[in-house]
């Protein structure tokens, strides 16, 4: 390339960037122009993920726990740890671990719980409650698994124990996302018709102890499963682990004798 | 521009396409590392936003912020994330929003530095998970160490924000004074 053409090309290219400034009317356009298209994307990413945010919400959950209908009625009494109801001679024992919090706790207390409560109410079984706190990092805030496992304690002390179990397990909270409040706890059992104490008791907590039933519970079951593992759902029957509560043979059988 | 045919009309050729190729590769370079930066923060911003539960878990996870904080983060950083990578894949005034990410980085890596420090079980909640883990199933070295690569990134664009399909370059082909001086590389 020749120094001519060199300076015809550069005169050329000059040329040419005059009529796209003159088109454009300089770069000043060019600015106002990538200026509003970057708002108006930012603004369509950030309004689609707000949509989304808020469609994905789990479902709010009801102001006020609504209370389950009352079922068969059977005798409870809390003994140590264990909210002990049905017949304590019947010569069948169920005991069942559960986590307020644990929705295979809800979904086995649907599937189990009427022909439970209806053979506890005709003293044939003597039926076990263990209210153990092992989900307590799943609930926002955290605590509800032992929240709601001491309100339980209170509630078998204030005589509102059944239905104050069935409401929680009917209504339950869904795992990470808002549980429900001390506050909704007392309204709850003082609907069910618990006195003034009751209020007070699940004020108070009882932490250490839920904690501590956890724990006894553990070693307790891990002690007797090959695999060493604890969770909730567990059910025994007159004793021994139910390996799959979920198979309702193990109720057909239990229920069979008596 | 203006350097490059003074140089030509020295008659230095070589020197000159040479100049322009690295150019025009470091440009293009710039763009790949712009991208994957910008797809970071999309992806990790789209996980968080699609799940709001999760994302709290993971914020209050490194028991960091009060209570009533932990649900407003929750919410503002993947949106923040978002809007990062979006400004990323566009281009747009690459070297404010390297330095905007990077920054965020380096928070987000303190904030994994001092659950380690601390000796909290948390999962880094980066790419979606989050909150507490068994003792042992911790990965903290690997979070810092994938965190610190992205930070690398941020400061590519950051020393030179000059890439290749962007908003910038675009602003600049037709003004000479662009952004400022934001979208330039020095010199």
């Amino acid at each position: 390339m020749s120094g001519v053409e060199q300076a015809e090309d550069k005169r050329k290219q000059q040329a040419t960037e005059v009529i796209a400034a003159a088109r454009d009317g300089g770069g000043g356009n060019r600015m106002v122009i990538a200026g509003v298209a970057i708002i108006v994307v930012l603004a369509v990413v950030i309004g689609i993920a707000i949509f989304g945010q808020h469609r994905n919400k789990p479902a709010d959950l009801p102001k006020a726990i609504p209370a389950a209908a009352a079922g068969p009625a059977y005798p409870v009494s809390l003994q140590g740890d264990a909210i002990v109801t049905g017949n304590p001679q019947a010569p069948v024992t169920v005991d069942i671990y559960e986590d307020f919090l644990c929705p295979h706790c809800a979904r086995l207390e649907q599937m189990v719980h009427p022909r439970l409560a209806q053979a506890a109410a005709d003293g044939k079984i003597k039926l076990v409650y263990h209210p153990v706190s092992i989900l307590d990092r799943k609930s926002v805030p955290e605590g509800y698994s032992t929240m709601a496992a001491g309100a339980a304690y209170c509630a078998a002390n204030a005589g509102v124990f059944p239905r104050f179990h069935d409401s929680l397990f009917a209504a339950q909270p869904a795992e990470e996302a808002p549980a429900y409040t001390v506050a909704q706890l007392q309204q709850l059992g003082t609907t069910l018709g618990a006195g003034p104490d009751f209020a007070k008791c699940v004020q108070a907590g009882a932490g250490q102890r839920v904690s501590t039933a956890t724990d006894n519970a553990d070693k307790y079951i891990s002690g007797l499963r090959a695999d060493h593992e604890f969770g909730t759902p567990s059910v025994l029957l007159n004793g021994a682990v139910v390996l799959n509560p979920f198979n309702t043979q193990w109720l057909d059988k239990a229920l069979a004798g008596v | 521009m203006a350097r490059l045919s003074y140089t030509a009309q020295r008659g230095d050729y070589y020197s000159a396409w040479v100049f322009r190729l690295s150019r025009s590769v470091l440009d293009a370079l710039g763009a790949v590392v712009r991208l994957g930066l910008a797809a970071v923060f999309l992806v990790s911003g789209a996980i968080k936003v699609l799940d709001p539960a999760q994302t709290r878990v993971a914020v209050g996870g490194y028991e960091l912020l009060p209570a009533d904080l932990v649900g407003p983060v929750a919410t503002g950083l993947p949106l923040v994330e978002l809007a990062v990578g979006t400004l990323l894949v566009l281009g747009a005034t690459t070297r404010w929003v390297a330095l905007a990410a990077g920054v965020l980085l380096l928070m987000l890596m303190a904030a994994v530095a001092q659950a380690w420090a601390r000796g909290l079980s948390i999962d880094c909640g980066c790419f979606g998970g989050g909150g507490a883990v068994a003792t042992g199933d911790t990965r903290y070295p690997q979070e810092l160490a994938r965190d610190a690569g992205f930070v690398l990134l941020a400061v590519w664009l950051l020393m030179r924000p000059r890439t290749a399909l962007s908003i910038d370059s675009w602003i600049r082909a037709g003004s000479r004074s662009g952004w400022g001086r934001a979208g330039h590389p020095a010199g």
